[in-house]
Formats: structure tokens, C-alpha cells, sequence
């Protein structure tokens, strides 16, 4: 018998979080394959498709991509910096941590913006 | 290997008569079996276990041994930082322990001090240095220069402040690395003596809740103090002294248990101790009236006074009403060094405050009164450690002890400090490089045929056991009134109400409850049978303080003021017997040094 | 003050599964948890069970989990916790009774990475080795581990991979990298470069959050995996 929960901190969001982004980027690696496998049978299949990619669900799909790569991304820089031990100090790596969750917002707005203009 | 697991084979099995009671496989046999996991006990394992096979049975996970608590540091006469030398040394320790402690022995423990250091650093300790890289030293009460004659001197070597921890833990790293085989969390309940031949002992295995035998050719001692007979202490709950009560039942004298050190700072209320340090760096005592109360004391060393006089002096204060707030206290002020002195000099101090009395040491002063420490008496044993049976020069075959159990003495009635981890480290060694010589041409020998069997029946009592009285209040009450009578101050009337107490504790002992009916980890049947053992040789204590008419380093007796050198220049041994205590004597060796009185 | 605790209890001679009993307590001024287990054990209920020795942080006994994390609970003062809180036993290692978890899995770790000083050849014959105090500093905070379990027991990775190593054993195995005078180097390294050794960090700072002697696990093995890499390239 033992026991399973425990509080979580920072760095247990900061790693679901990028667990889960991961998985989403791989279930997005799938799809991607899907649809360029589909566009090179025919016109009519890839007129088909590019109407669904086109259509505002999939721009907001696409956004939330955006989002998903930008976590990932800066998080595996965040990580780099604690493997190079520049931010290993427990304190260090919450700041680091929030600050690029800060800029990945700010990217995020400025994704946002340029996809729907 | 396969011989420490048990008995595998028949034969080997067949030599030893089926134990009544107890399992074959939880029979064990090692050449040398050692008792404790501190620094004397792995001291004792990791030399004897470069020749032989070694067992050790503790209570504790090792590097949980109170030994690991030490902070200040462990003396040696290396001279790294300045001039010194071991008579330096040597005469520091006679005069600290007022002339009691035994000279040959003293003289073995500050000889060979370099060596056992140096010894430790060989092993990878992790000490503080120098610029040069040679091993740090610093300043300590009573250690002096010129035979006392010159101020403090640089004697002890040190890791920052956790030099118990850091010599700690590389023994235990030593010990697993040549194999020392552990069994950790196992209580020793009895000495398998017989015919004045230890033949091994028995424990319980707290986890299980089962009985152990363990056989050896030769049993080493190093179950440490005792402090937890006094409601302050600077000790941990394990330290309970059992290693005496279990010398004591089978009828070894304890050597000189009337010295108990209180250390002048531990924290109000638990105890916990406040090192030297803080007033070394220029900290004040002060009671209820804001008076610096030492300038009453001793004017000129003030707060730097010895630890003994330092103890009395907030007694005196307390029990005279000047406690703060008429309370069981005074301040220990740091106040005035500053926030950048404190910050760089005495962080554990500002943090262990902090953490346990909830004070900012920057902005309030420090709760402190005098705290149970050190036991100086113990076993008595040679100078290889071996126990002496009448606690003179009969010795008992086979068994060994060191370390703050054991009195080979070199404390006396008072011990420096930074002596305790260097003597812990030294005899215990000693008394492996001893197993090491001996332990060969000594033979197993045979168990007796009711061997466990008492071990069983106090077992099987105390797990059934419906009595009213609560081990937790006769333990509180013991406690208190230790501290009240047999404390810093002591005299007759009150010591004799006190072996009254003791006596009425023995006999409601009979008579305890348990509640927890289960075997598997049954803590409060640990903590009772340790309270057995501390009823037991408390006894000694009390008995012994009342019988020694004097006062002696430690021992301060306000209806026998004086030293008394004319009739009390020698070690008391107590023995237990049917109607008490009974007391023998043995001379203290004298070989460089002779008695004076000790002034600082 | 009034506090009300609640302990996971269990009897492996009684209980199919641990339940929760509450207690109230009457604490005094300076009560740490500890103090309030012991009220609980010597005068409501002897068969509370926990382990407990030094009461002041050192010797690394009593580690357990408090209000959902890792703590000492000796040096937990009842003063920073609210008037209700929960004290349950290490995560993820054996409840063996009550509060006391199986440690086995820690001790074996530690055995498993060499945890002593590994020498080539024999140590000058009447002097001690030299360090500088610079050399010496290296070590801080590598030393100091008093082997509690809680950095370990709040490890994700290492409630995923039973057979990981853990923040604990890292700490050791860099105390002795980190030290000028030991010559087992190489060797240890060896020992944490496998599929249970430190790559199986995730850089969640669990260990370093539950440590209550403020000590850096990741920093360790962000330092071992450098040592590793460097030592390839
Ligand atoms: C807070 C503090 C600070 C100190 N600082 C210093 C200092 O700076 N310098 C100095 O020289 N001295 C110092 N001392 C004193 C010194 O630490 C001790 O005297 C010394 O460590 C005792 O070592 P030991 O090996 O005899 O016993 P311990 O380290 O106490 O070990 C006893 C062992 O016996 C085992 N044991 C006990 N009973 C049983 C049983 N029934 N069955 C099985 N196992 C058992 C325990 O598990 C433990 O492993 C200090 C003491 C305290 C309290
Ligand atoms: S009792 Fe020693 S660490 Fe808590």
C-alpha cells in the first residue's frame, strides 16, 4: 500500500504542460501527414481539404497549435538553462518559468493578430 | 557472508542447542557483534570488520545516531594554525575534569588524537581548511595554550558547523564499503552472559516484532548517553542509555554516574543546545532585571566563564526569581552584534531559533536555561575497552564498550568540549583494533539453554499489559523531578526524596498499560522497555549523588561545597543489588598532573 | 491554541486499508508536529506510530508528508500550518504502520552508486590530504543530506520507475565527484548513465521543494549530466 497525490508546484505544471504539448505536437505530426498525404491524390481532394483547413475552426486549431509549439518551445529552452545550471536555483527556475510564459503570451497576442488580419 | 545470515548448515546449527522460543533463522552469528551505529560503535565495526565478520544491531538507522547532532567540533593537538601540543591538551583535560579523570587514559586520547583525525580525513571526511589546504581549527572552551598559562588555543578540527554529521556519515560510508552487515531498527533487549563469558545478545527486530539471537565470539558496546532522563536535554528521544541498563542487569558496576554535564545554553523549553559559539562571539546573559548577571559570578571571564560555572550561575538566578517573568529562563542576547555578525558567524543558531522558539535572534533575545548533555560516567572498562566485570581489573570475556556508555574515564567529573566525538572515536577504535587482535582466538561459545527466554516473557507481558500506569507520565514525573533535584544543583534532602521517587517509579513500573496489541513496529513497547532501562540505572545516578559528599566538576552539592581530594579522589562504582546500591570505590591513575584546584 | 489533526492511521495487523482519525489538540507555544504526535501518542492513543529521534532536524527520521508535502515534522512549528491540517506517511514508499513508510528503497539507491570515498593509492603517512578551501566550498551543499527520504518519495520520475535512483543518490554520488581528493570519478558516472540514472530527471524541482535542508538535487544533476557530456566530447 502506498500513497499517490502530492501537492503540486511550479515545476510539476511546467512539466505536465510540457508532456501534454508534446503529445499534442506529435497527434499534430499525425494529422499534418494525413493531410499532406491526402492533397496529392487529385483536385478534387485537395480542393475538399483546402476548404476545411480554410475554415475558421481550423484557424483557431491552428492558433492553439501555435501555442502548443510555443510552450513547448520555450519550456525546452527553460530546461536547457537548468541543464546548463544557469537557473537550477529553485527560486531562478519559477522565475524563468513565468517569464516565458509571459513572452509565449505576448507571442501568442501577436500570433493571434497576425492570423486573424 | 552466508555464516552472517544465520545458521544455513546442520552442523552449524546442531552446536547450538534449538533456542526455546525463537526461530533458527532468526539466529544469527558473527565473529564480532556491535551494539549501536554511532561514532564509537562503527569506529569499533569498521576496524574489526578489516579481519573479521562484523554485525551491528541498532535501534536507529546509523547515520540517525545521535553522534550525527555534534556541531562544534572534535579536538586534536594538529597545530595547523598555531603552536600546541598534545600535554597542552593533556593538562586542559585533567584540570577540566577536576583531577577525576585517569591520566594514562588521557594520555592515550590526546596522543593519538592526530592520528584518529587525520584518520577520518583519510576516509574522505569533508572538514573545513585552511589557506593552505591543511585542516581548520578553532577555539574552545578550556582548551588553552602553556598548560593553561596562555589564552584559547586553535585545537579543534571541524566542518562547519556539523562535524558530528560529516564524521558520521563517512563511517557509515566506510562500514558499507568493507561490508559491515546492518541490522537497523532493532532494539537490544539482553547480554547473553554467562559464567562472566558474553556469548552475545538478544534484540528485537521492531519491525516484525520477532526475537533475535545473535551469537558472537566478542560483543562491542556503543549505545551513547543517557540525557533523556532529564526533562531538558539537549539529546535525542533515542538517547536512553541502554546500554547501561542492560551492563547493569547483568551485574557490572557503573563507574562515576553522579557526573551528568549540563551545558549552560539550551533553548527554552525543549533544550536544544545553543553551541558555545554565540557567547564565544560576544553574546550576554541577562535575567529579568536586564542585569548582566555574570559580573555576580565570575567578573572577569564573564560569559566566557566554564560551563559548570556558567550552568550554576543561571540556576542560581532562576531558582532566586529572576528568571524573565519569574519563568525557568534568561535571555541570551545577540542582539547587539549586529545582523551582518550573526548572519556570517552564527546562521544555525539564527535559524534552529528561529524554527523552535519562533525568534528572530536580530530582534529579540534568545530563551535559554541549562540543559541535561553529557554523561561522563558509563561502563567501566580497560584502556582496549575491554568491560571490567567488578569494574576494576576483573575482565569480562567478550565484552567490549565505548563511546559516552563506556567510562574508561577521561572526563572525569567534567568533560571539555570537542573531547566527547575524539573519545567516542578514539576507544572505539581501539576496542576494534583490540577485537581485531583477539577476536580469532576467541571461540563462540555455547548459549545458554535458556537463552531469550526472559527476553520472551518481558515481551509477551508487556504486549498484553493492562496495568493503569502510563509509561508516558512515570516518565514525565522521573523527568521533572531529575531536573529539579538532581540537576545543576543537588543536596541531600532533595536527592533522598528523589531515590524515593525513583523507587515508587520502579515499583508502578510493574504495573504499566499498553494499548498497541500489535507487533509490527510497536513503539510504545519501545519506549517502555527503554524506560526499564532508565529506571534502572537512574537509580545509580541519584544513588551515587547522594553518596558522594563533595563537589566535584559537574557534581555541585550545596551542602558539601568543596572539593574533598582527602577522601573523595576516586571513582565510585555502583552495583545493583536486591536492596539497592551498592558502592565501591577505585583510585583515579595520577601520573603527570597533580591535583590543584581548578580555577580559571 | 486549538488544532485539529488529522493522520492517516494504519495497522497492517488490523486494517485492510489506511483511514483517516482526527484529534484535537491543545498546543503549546513553540509546538512543532512533532510535538503534537507525541501529545497524541503518550496521553490519547500509544499506538500512534512514527519515527522520530534528534527533534531538531538532523538526524533525518522524521519525514512525512504535511498538508500534502514533504516536510520534517520536527521542524514543522504548528504556528505556520492552519488550525486544521493533514499528516500522512512519505508517498510512494511501503506504508509499513501509520507513519512509518518502508525506507528499504532509499538505503538501496544509496548503496547501489558507491557512497564512499574510492582512492587510488594510499593517503600520505603522517598528514592529512590537501584542499584548498575553495576545493573544500565545492561540497556545500552536497554533505549536508541527512537521508530523510522526502526528495526522493516526491520524485513523479521516480513514482513512475520504481528502480530510478533519485535526487538523493545524485546528491551522493556528486558529493564525491565534486571532491577534489576522490578518484572514483569515472566509475561513478558510469553508474548514473543508464535508463534509470539521470536522464530520467524531468527537471520538475519536487526534490528541491521538499527539501528541509534547503538543498539542490536538480543542481546536482544538472552538474552530473554535464560532467557526463563534457567527459564525451
Ligand atoms: C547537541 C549535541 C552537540 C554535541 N556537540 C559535540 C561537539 O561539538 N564535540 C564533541 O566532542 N562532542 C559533542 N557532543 C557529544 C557527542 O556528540 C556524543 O558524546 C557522542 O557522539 C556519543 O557517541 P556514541 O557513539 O557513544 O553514541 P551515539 O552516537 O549516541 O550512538 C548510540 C547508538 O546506539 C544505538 N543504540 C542505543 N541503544 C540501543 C539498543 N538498545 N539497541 C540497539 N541499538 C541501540 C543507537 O541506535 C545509536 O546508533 C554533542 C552532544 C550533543 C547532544
Ligand atoms: S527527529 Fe530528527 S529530523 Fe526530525
Amino acid at each position: 500500500m502506498v500513497i499517490r497525490h502530492y501537492r503540486w508546484h511550479t515545476g510539476t505544471w511546467a512539466w505536465i504542460l510540457h508532456r501534454l504539448s508534446g503529445m499534442a505536437l506529435i497527434s499534430y505530426l499525425v494529422l499534418h501527414t494525413w493531410v499532406i498525404h491526402h492533397i496529392q491524390r487529385g483536385p478534387e481532394e485537395f480542393d475538399a481539404l483546402m476548404e476545411f483547413v480554410t475554415s475558421p475552426l481550423f484557424k483557431f486549431g491552428e492558433l492553439g497549435l501555435f501555442g502548443v509549439i510555443l510552450y513547448h518551445t520555450l519550456n525546452g529552452i527553460r530546461i536547457v538553462l537548468v541543464d546548463l545550471g544557469w537557473t537550477v536555483e529553485l527560486k531562478a527556475q519559477k522565475i524563468t518559468f513565468w517569464a516565458l510564459v509571459a513572452i509565449g503570451i505576448i507571442a501568442l497576442g501577436l500570433g493571434a493578430y497576425g492570423f486573424f488580419h | 557472508m552466508s555464516e552472517s545470515e544465520g545458521y544455513r548448515n546442520e552442523a552449524e546449527a546442531e552446536k547450538l542447542h534449538e533456542p526455546r522460543g525463537v526461530p533458527l533463522h532468526n539466529v544469527h552469528r558473527h565473529d564480532v557483534l556491535v551494539v549501536g551505529a554511532g561514532l564509537a560503535a562503527l569506529s569499533g565495526a569498521l576496524e574489526a570488520a578489516k579481519i573479521g565478520d562484523v554485525g551491528v544491531v541498532t535501534k536507529l538507522f546509523p547515520t540517525r545516531s545521535h553522534s550525527g547532532a555534534a556541531q562544534g567540533g572534535i579536538a586534536a593537538s594538529l597545530a595547523n594554525q598555531e603552536e600546541d601540543h598534545w600535554e597542552w591538551h593533556m593538562f586542559d583535560t585533567v584540570k577540566g575534569s577536576d583531577y577525576l579523570g585517569d591520566q594514562d587514559a588521557i594520555e592515550i586520547l590526546v596522543r593519538e588524537a592526530s592520528s584518529v583525525v587525520r584518520g577520518f580525513e583519510h576516509m574522505g571526511c569533508p572538514f573545513s581548511r585552511t589557506e593552505g589546504g591543511r585542516l581548520a581549527q578553532r577555539k574552545f572552551g578550556g582548551h588553552t595554550k602553556d598548560f593553561g598559562k596562555g589564552g584559547p588555543v586553535l585545537r579543534a578540527c571541524y566542518a562547519a558547523d556539523r562535524t558530528g554529521h560529516v564524521l558520521l556519515h563517512t563511517l557509515w560510508e566506510q562500514c558499507v564499503k568493507h561490508q559491515v552487515r546492518f541490522y537497523s531498527e532493532y532494539l537490544a533487549l539482553s547480554l547473553i552472559v554467562k559464567d562472566k563469558v558474553c556469548r552475545g545478545i538478544v534484540a528485537l527486530d521492531m519491525a516484525t516484532g520477532e526475537v533475535h539471537i545473535f551469537h558472537a565470539r566478542a560483543v562491542l558496546l556503543g549505545t551513547g548517553g543517557y540525557g533523556r532522563v532529564f526533562s531538558i536535554t539537549s539529546n535525542s528521544f533515542a538517547n536512553t542509555g541502554d546500554g547501561l541498563g542492560l551492563a547493569m542487569r547483568v551485574g557490572i558496576p557503573l563507574e562515576d554516574m553522579e557526573f551528568v554535564q549540563f551545558h549552560p545554553t539550551g533553548l527554552y523549553p525543549h533544550g536544544i543546545l545553543i553551541t558555545e559559539g554565540a557567547r564565544g562571539e560576544g553574546g550576554y546573559l541577562v535575567n529579568d532585571e536586564g542585569e548582566r548577571f555574570m559580573e555576580k559570578y565570575a567578573p572577569e571571564k564573564m560569559e566566557l566563564a566554564p560551563r559548570d560555572v556558567i550552568s550554576r550561575a543561571i540556576q542560581t538566578e532562576i531558582n532566586e526569581g529572576r528568571g524573565i517573568g519569574g519563568k525557568g529562563y534568561v535571555n541570551l542576547d545577540v542582539r547587539h552584534l549586529g545582523a551582518e555578525k550573526i548572519k556570517e558567524r552564527l546562521p544555525q543558531i539564527a535559524e534552529v531559533v528561529s524554527k523552535f522558539a519562533g525568534v528572530d535572534v536580530n530582534e529579540a533575545p534568545i530563551p535559554i536555561q541549562p540543559t541535561a548533555h553529557y554523561s561522563m560516567g558509563g561502563i567501566p572498562t580497560d584502556l582496549d575497552c575491554r568491560v571490567l566485570a567488578d569494574g576494576k581489573g576483573e575482565v569480562l570475556k567478550g565484552l567490549f564498550a565505548a563511546g559516552e556508555c563506556a567510562c574508561v574515564s577521561v572526563h572525569g567529573a567534567n568533560r571539555l568540549g570537542t573531547n566527547s566525538l575524539l573519545e567516542a572515536a578514539l576507544y572505539g577504535r581501539r576496542a576494534g583494533l583490540a577485537l581485531a587482535r583477539e577476536v580469532k582466538g576467541l571461540p563462540f561459545n555455547e548459549m545458554p539453554e535458556e537463552v531469550a527466554e526472559q527476553d520472551l516473557k518481558m515481551l509477551e507481558r508487556l504486549l498484553g499489559a493492562k496495568g493503569e500506569e502510563k509509561v508516558a507520565d512515570l516518565r514525565k514525573r522521573l523527568q521533572e523531578e531529575m531536573m529539579a533535584k538532581c540537576g545543576v544543583f543537588r543536596n541531600e534532602k532533595d536527592l533522598n526524596s528523589l531515590l524515593e521517587t525513583v523507587k515508587d517509579c520502579q515499583e508502578r513500573y510493574r504495573n504499566i498499560g499498553i494499548k498497541d496489541r500489535s507487533r509490527c513496529f510497536n513503539t510504545e513497547v519501545v519506549e517502555a522497555i527503554e524506560f526499564g532501562y532508565q529506571l534502572d540505572f537512574t537509580e545509580a545516578i541519584v544513588a551515587g549523588a547522594i553518596n558522594r559528599k563533595e563537589s566535584r566538576g559537574a557534581h555541585a552539592r550545596t551542602d558539601f561545597k568543596e572539593r574533598d581530594d582527602t577522601n573523595w579522589l576516586k571513582h565510585t562504582l555502583a552495583l545493583k543489588i536486591e536492596e539497592g546500591i551498592r558502592f565501591d570505590y577505585k583510585p583515579v591513575t595520577i601520573t603527570r598532573f597533580k591535583p590543584k584546584a581548578r580555577v580559571y | 491554541m486549538k488544532y485539529t489533526v488529522t493522520i492517516l492511521r494504519f495497522n497492517p495487523e488490523q486494517d485492510e486499508k489506511p483511514h483517516q482519525e482526527r484529534y484535537s489538540i491543545e498546543a503549546q507555544e513553540g509546538w512543532t508536529v512533532l510535538d503534537a504526535l507525541n501529545e497524541i501518542k503518550w496521553y490519547r492513543d500509544g499506538s500512534l506510530s512514527y519515527r522520530r529521534s534528534c527533534r531538531h532536524g538532523i538526524c533525518g527520521s522524521c519525514a512525512m508528508t504535511i498538508d500534502g508535502v514533504n516536510r520534517l515534522a520536527c521542524e514543522t512549528q504548528l504556528a505556520t500550518l492552519k488550525s486544521e491540517f493533514v499528516v500522512e506517511p512519505l508517498r510512494h514508499l511501503r506504508v509499513i504502520k501509520d507513519l512509518i513508510v518502508d525506507m528499504e528503497p532509499i538505503y538501496t539507491k544509496l548503496l547501489e552508486i558507491k557512497p564512499y570515498f574510492i582512492e587510488k593509492g594510499p593517503p600520505p603517512s603522517d598528514h592529512e590530504r590537501l584542499q584548498s578551501p575553495e576545493e573544500n566550498k565545492k561540497l556545500d551543499g552536497l554533505y549536508e543530506c541527512i537521508i530523510c527520504g522526502s526528495c526522493t518519495s516526491s520524485c513523479p520520475s521516480f513514482w513512475a520507475d520504481g528502480e530510478y535512483l533519485g535526487p538523493h543518490a545524485f546528491l551522493k554520488v556528486n558529493r564525491f565527484v565534486a571532491d577534489s581528493r576522490d578518484e572514483g570519478k569515472a566509475e561513478r558516472l558510469k553508474l548514473v548513465d543508464n535508463r534509470h540514472g539521470l536522464w530520467r530527471c524531468h527537471t520538475i524541482f519536487n526534490c528541491v521543494e521538499a527539501c528541509p535542508k534547503s538543498l539542490n538535487p536538480t543542481k546536482a544533476i544538472s552538474a552530473l549530466k554535464r560532467a557526463l557530456v563534457g567527459g564525451q566530447f
